[in-house]
């Protein structure tokens, strides 16, 4: 599904799609996301990778009207979110991180009530959801619940939900995460395609080989603030993204002795 | 907007009734208590057409009054969240409380419970269909139509904000032990003072009798609870003016009630996660009761329960 013919590459001209300026916010007395600042070009696959608990999700739920932050702002294609969530929330598609849908519909009636509820014009309603299920390969199961469906297969109708009113923007929290081999290589082929329209992806991700393979710019996160962002050239300098990446968020290597009991000739 | 809230509330009931084999079969009983219920409320309100206007007037107002009770307590209680359109579920879309507050209180309506409460609520009209001449007969029915509506939007209303309003509470194992337990007790209570009532009953005469229907009706008639149904009564009394008074009162119960909605459905959208925990870890040295069991596997299943 590409964006809008009007949302070429052009019309944003070198504004970013999105811009997240001193977001902040703590939980408690642990600060997940300290001051940070991000750019995302428009047009570009970008990549933000980091540590399980650097704040990746809360960053990304921030940017996408789903958590007030504490202090600072997020923009979205020249929109405040916060200052106006409906607004912002229209222009964007948002793939969550285990964010509660209408579980209780088919695959095909939860496509169809998201795209109603988001706008979508009826007469293309038809051929959006098809083609959107057929690409991602559910029409088979586009009659069953999504309740009934696994986890991989909540991840597809997740991205179709978020794709079906041809946004300019997307953010995905772990698109391929405990999504099959096929259906994955299907993924990163309508990601491409559609930043090839024009559009500009944001996903989340602890595969760096996926982001070095997928996206164009990547930023690493780490104790809620960015440590590197740039092209993924850039960042990697030279050697392997995984490498590099580890040598940003600082290896603790696991004592030696600590585990030894785990080793099957210790007992 | 309203009719596709509607039929996305019709289409999840749908799915889930046809998922289930004995949700179907609760929904065929809940259906034929909800007849039962139907039938015996809209008789009682004909039947009130008989009684005086003063009679009517209380019976009326003490049974709406514990049924929007009902729609207060019972969702808190038993049922928990409304799980089929839980607001959390809107907040990717592009939409605000505002929009999405007519759809969602009408879709409210829909189930039985709703069902059952608006057909004997409109069956009041009959009831108050009294007066002298075509006008005073439609100026009856007419605040009798009026307080049913506000009436049936009170239950709704109270039960959403209260829902909402206690939602993170009410999703809590410890809150739902806590409400079963009061469940019981409330249950065990209704049955002592059903006893207590009776037994004065029988010493009593009927004129003492009616007299204590009369005070607890002008009670209730003054709660947020009995406040619109009590708004035909006044009239039918000959006191246009205390109708009118409690007409006002139950538009600003209806109208604080929407902006409370509002601004909970407002953060529930932009905030649906919750939280991540505030950092308050568990302690750690649960000392006492990890010495209390030997560590053996039971031991630790003995003191897992008795942790909670």
């Amino acid at each position: 599904m590409r964006p809008d013919a009007t949302a070429g590459p052009a019309a944003g001209g070198s504004a970013p799609a999105l811009s997240l300026r001193g977001l902040t916010k703590s939980f408690g007395t642990k600060v997940a996301v300290d001051r940070l600042d991000l750019d995302v070009a428009a047009g570009r696959m970008f990549g933000l990778v980091g540590p399980n608990g650097a704040g990746k999700t809360t960053t990304l739920s921030m940017a996408t009207g789903l958590l007030r932050p504490d202090a600072g702002t997020a923009t979205v294609l020249g929109r405040d979110v916060w200052a106006d969530p409906a607004a912002a929330k229209a222009l964007m598609g948002v793939l969550p991180d285990g964010l509660r849908v209408f579980d209780r519909l088919s695959g095909r009636e939860l496509l169809t009530y998201t795209g109603r509820l988001r706008g979508v014009p009826e007469q293309d309603m038809v051929q959006r959801v098809d083609a959107l299920l057929s690409a991602l390969g559910l029409a088979d199961d586009a009659a069953t619940l999504v309740v009934d469906y696994s986890a991989g297969m909540r991840k597809k109708i997740g991205l179709a939900c978020a794709l079906v009113h041809a946004p300019r923007l997307v953010l995905l929290d772990e698109p391929l995460e405990a999504v099959d081999p096929v259906s994955g290589e299907v993924i990163r082929a309508i990601l491409r395609d559609y930043v090839a329209g024009g559009g500009t992806v944001v996903l989340s991700s602890h595969v760096m080989e996926l982001v070095e393979h997928l996206c164009d710019d990547v930023a690493v996160v780490a104790d809620g603030r960015v440590v590197a962002a740039g092209s993924v050239e850039q960042v990697a300098g030279g050697q392997s993204l995984q490498q590099r990446f580890l040598d940003l968020i600082g290896v603790r290597a696991v004592d030696e002795g600590t585990l030894a009991w785990l080793r099957s000739s210790s007992r | 907007m309203v009719a596709l809230l509607v039929s996305l509330k019709l289409r999840l009931m749908s799915n889930s009734l046809h998922r289930s084999t004995s949700r179907m079969v609760m929904m065929l009983i809940g259906g034929l208590y909800a007849l039962l219920a139907i039938a015996t409320g809209a008789g009682a309100m004909v039947a009130l057409r008989l009684a005086d206007a003063s009679l009517a007037d209380d019976a009326s107002v003490l049974g709406f009054a514990a049924v929007t009770l009902g729609w207060t307590l019972l969702p808190l209680l038993v049922f928990g969240v409304d799980e089929t359109l839980d607001p959390a579920v809107f907040a990717l879309l592009p939409v605000d409380a505002s929009r999405l507050m007519p759809g969602l209180l009408l879709a409210g309506l829909i189930g039985l419970p709703g069902v059952a409460t608006a057909v004997v609520a409109l069956s009041s009209v009959l009831t108050w269909s009294r007066g002298g001449g075509v006008a005073g007969v439609v100026a009856h029915m007419g605040a009798a139509l009026v307080a049913a509506v506000l009436g049936i939007a009170t239950c709704l209303l109270l039960s959403r904000t209260l829902t909402s309003g206690f939602a993170r509470l009410l999703r809590t194992r410890r809150f739902r032990d806590a409400a079963a337990g009061l469940i019981a007790l409330l249950a065990a209570s209704a049955g002592l003072t059903v006893n207590a009532v009776m037994s004065r009953a029988e010493s009593a005469g009927f004129d003492q009798l009616r007299g204590l229907v009369h005070t607890a009706a002008v009670v209730a008639g003054w709660t947020p609870f009995g406040l619109p149904w009590s708004v035909p009564g006044s009239l039918a009394t000959g006191q246009p003016l205390l109708a009118v008074v409690r007409l006002l009162l139950s538009l600003g119960v209806v109208g604080a009630l929407w902006l409370g909605w509002r601004r909970q459905l407002d953060i529930s959208l932009c905030s649906p996660i919750d939280g991540g925990g505030d950092g308050t870890a568990v302690r750690a040295g649960h000392g006492v009761i990890d010495r209390l069991y030997p560590p053996t596997a039971a031991g630790a299943i003995a003191g897992r329960c008795l942790r909670y």
